[in-house]
């Protein structure tokens, strides 16, 4: 480049005043031309010799070409251009590759159904979007193994994923598999990575949105609705069961319960009704002739008491009144003479 | 110091310059070089970052023996001295390179196509024989293109279709859930990974003649073609109907038997606790003749006269009419003076 400017300066050697050319020549170089000179002869190397790496990033330094070492964050020197050059990596920033869309601008995001359509292992389609998060850990590697390690990135990607996807079922692509489907993207990613020595670590590959193609989109709605319906059912069934249940167990404990008043009752009854039988039996046997009568007489004077009452003195039953009176009525009752014998 | 004698020094210094940097050269990192003196090669400077492969080393080595005339073999970037004017230096790259396919046809073995898109990382592994015989990357492309996409349209030819998708015969668990099952394919005999690999392996061994290493070769995409995919979808849209029939077959079912076993229950209910009261009214009957059984064995003759007598207190209500004949009321009340 030097050799070619002082060659074809036009301005050099045309000038046709041979006179003007010598006064030129000859004419003294000013002192701070001089001390301009060799004070910028003296700063390139100085200044080409120090170099600041930011904190986030690391600098691979070449010597003569060959690769001589790599500097962290901070001020370094090197051997002044051109003997030793600085590349500077950043190695901290998350890169970032997409599979199946495209970030146009901060939330809007272009599908790409090429990318993202694939085959699954059972045959079947789905359209599947990822997040690729890688690091640079040697910039080195990064540097100078792949011409452009981030579209073999992008490929090897799209591969591994691919790959995972042909070796699962729709159904877990769609909802259950996808943390082992990211997980083993990742392997893949990484473990391909690491054959070509990218010098990258994969941070994490993200499923996106997975979802069955828009051709079949309708058929999978219609089984999540399906699916959505059978619970509907079964809870209505459900709340079947109880409005039935409920009422039917109230009820036998209302019949339990009834039955229990029942017994008490009754049992009670005749607990009382013995004890009075009990008593009265200890008088009976004191005096029982005249106990057996007070008793026969008493009831009879409640009942007759409160009842008209036919007296036939004749004793005769076949011919007296109660023949006469042909009582056989609904309010009239015949009673035979005296269930109160001894 | 007057300006003629600046320009002097300056010329003596840029003569300085170009003389040393016509004799020097540097190989840079992720560069190989070759160097031709007056056309003909008489050097080649073989790199890789992290060293050459023993296995590219024994390559060159064996294809330079069988040169005329071999060259010069040396590796490692760095500088590096010519003779000026009769040597001529040609850089090419030393990384990993990316060849790319646009998506082709292929027919599998069951007659399925399938579009598949390709791509294969490579290297230069020997800078000269790739400078004569393929010369540029573009150049590179185009041989890559015949022996990459021919061994990859020549293998998988040879498979089914699901033997190119898929990598391993391990069952694809479906979601239970969802009503999916688990399905095995006993007919994976290679899987993906080793029909790729072995056109890997062929393209690999075809290409190291134009001084191309490729190193692997990858499956991009491999999807149905669109006429092929609307038959795949038709399947998948049978398969969820299917599925949806299922789940709201089961609805109706579960809907029966929870319905008809609920009404059982409740019979089952209502009549434990029928059968459950008759026994426990039973048993009051049973304890109640008991306790008059009990009662009366101390006196049957005057339980009687008790029984009886109570059974005239309830027997006879405020409107019966009774007519007496002989009996102890009457006895006492016209036989005798009594009360």
């Amino acid at each position: 480049m030097v050799r070619r400017e002082y060659d074809d300066d036009p301005s050099y050697g045309s000038n046709d005043n041979g006179n003007g050319i010598q006064e030129v020549l000859n004419r003294k170089v000013p002192r701070w031309g001089m001390v301009l000179l060799g004070a910028a002869l003296l700063a390139t190397p100085v200044i080409s010799s120090w170099y600041v790496v930011g904190k986030s990033h690391q600098a691979v330094v070449t010597r003569v070409g060959a690769y001589s070492r790599t500097e962290g964050p901070g001020l370094h020197r090197k051997l002044p251009w051109p003997f030793e050059k600085v590349d500077k990596v950043n190695v901290q920033e998350a890169r970032r590759l997409e599979f199946g869309f495209t970030t146009v601008e901060k939330g809007v995001y272009e599908d790409q159904p090429q990318e993202s359509t694939m085959l699954t292992g059972d045959e079947n389609i789905a359209s599947v979007d990822g997040v690729l998060q890688y690091q640079v850990v040697d910039p080195a590697k990064y540097l100078f193994r792949a011409v452009e390690p981030e579209v073999l990135l992008k490929d090897i990607g799209g591969a591994a994923l691919r790959q995972v996807v042909g070796d699962s079922s729709i159904d877990a692509v769609l909802t259950t598999g996808k943390n082992q489907i990211q997980e083993q993207v990742q392997e893949k990613i990484q473990g391909m990575a690491n054959e070509y020595d990218l010098g990258i670590k994969v941070v994490s590959f993200q499923l996106q949105d997975v979802t069955p193609p828009k051709e079949v989109a309708p058929a999978f709605l219609a089984v999540q609705q399906a699916k959505e319906q059978r619970q509907t059912i079964v809870n209505e069934a459900e709340g079947y069961r109880n409005s039935v249940l409920g009422p039917a167990r109230g009820k036998a404990q209302q019949t339990l319960n009834e039955a229990g008043a029942y017994a008490a009752r009754v049992v009670g009854a005749a607990e009382g009704e013995t004890q009075r039988f009990l008593k009265t039996l200890e008088q009976y046997q004191k005096a029982p002739e005249i106990t057996a009568d007070r008793l026969t007489i008493e009831t009879l004077e409640r009942t007759y008491g409160r009842m008209k009452v036919i007296v036939d003195g004749t004793g005769d039953e076949q011919s007296g009144l109660i023949k006469l009176l042909n009582v056989s009525g609904a309010n009239q009752s015949a009673v035979p003479e005296g269930g109160a014998r001894k | 110091m007057n300006i003629k004698q600046l320009l002097v020094a300056a010329g003596i210094g840029i003569a300085g310059i170009v003389g040393i940097s016509s004799t020097a050269y540097t190989v840079n990192e992720g560069q190989q070089a070759v160097v031709t003196r007056l056309g003909k090669p008489v050097r080649m400077i073989v790199h890789s970052y992290g060293g050459v492969s023993e296995e590219q080393k024994k390559r060159i080595e064996e294809w330079n023996t069988q040169q005329e005339s071999p060259v010069k073999v040396e590796s490692g970037a760095g500088l590096y001295f010519k003779v000026p004017l009769f040597d001529s230096v040609t850089s090419m790259e030393s990384r990993i390179l990316e060849y790319d396919a646009a998506p082709k046809n292929i027919v599998t073995r069951n007659k399925q196509k399938l579009t598949v898109d390709t791509f294969a990382p490579w290297r230069i592994d020997n800078p000269l024989l790739f400078s004569q015989r393929v010369g540029t990357e573009k150049g590179a492309q185009l041989r890559l293109d015949d022996t990459i996409y021919s061994g990859v349209r020549e293998e998988a030819g040879k498979y089914d279709l699901i033997e190119i998708v898929r990598n391993s015969n391990e069952p694809i668990k479906g979601d239970e859930e969802k009503g999916g099952e688990t399905k095995v394919w006993e007919n994976i005999q290679y899987g993906r990974e080793k029909i790729l690999a072995t056109a890997a392996e062929d393209s690999r061994v075809q290409s190291f003649p134009y001084g191309i290493d490729v190193l692997d070769v990858r499956i991009k995409m491999a999807d149905l073609p669109p006429e092929n995919a609307a038959s795949v979808y038709n399947r998948m849209n049978a398969e969820r109907k299917r599925i949806s029939d299922q789940f709201l077959a089961e609805g109706k079912e579960q809907d029966m038997m929870i319905r008809s076993g609920a009404d059982k229950e409740a019979a089952e209910i209502e009549s434990g606790a029928l059968k459950q009261a008759g026994e426990t009214k039973g048993e009051a009957d049973r304890r109640v003749v008991e306790i008059y059984a009990n009662a009366a064995s101390q006196d049957p003759n005057f339980f009687r006269l008790w029984r009886t007598l109570q059974a005239y207190d309830k027997a006879f209500g405020p409107d019966s009419t009774v007519v007496v004949g002989e009996s102890p009321f009457t006895r006492y009340l016209l036989g005798t003076s009594g009360k």
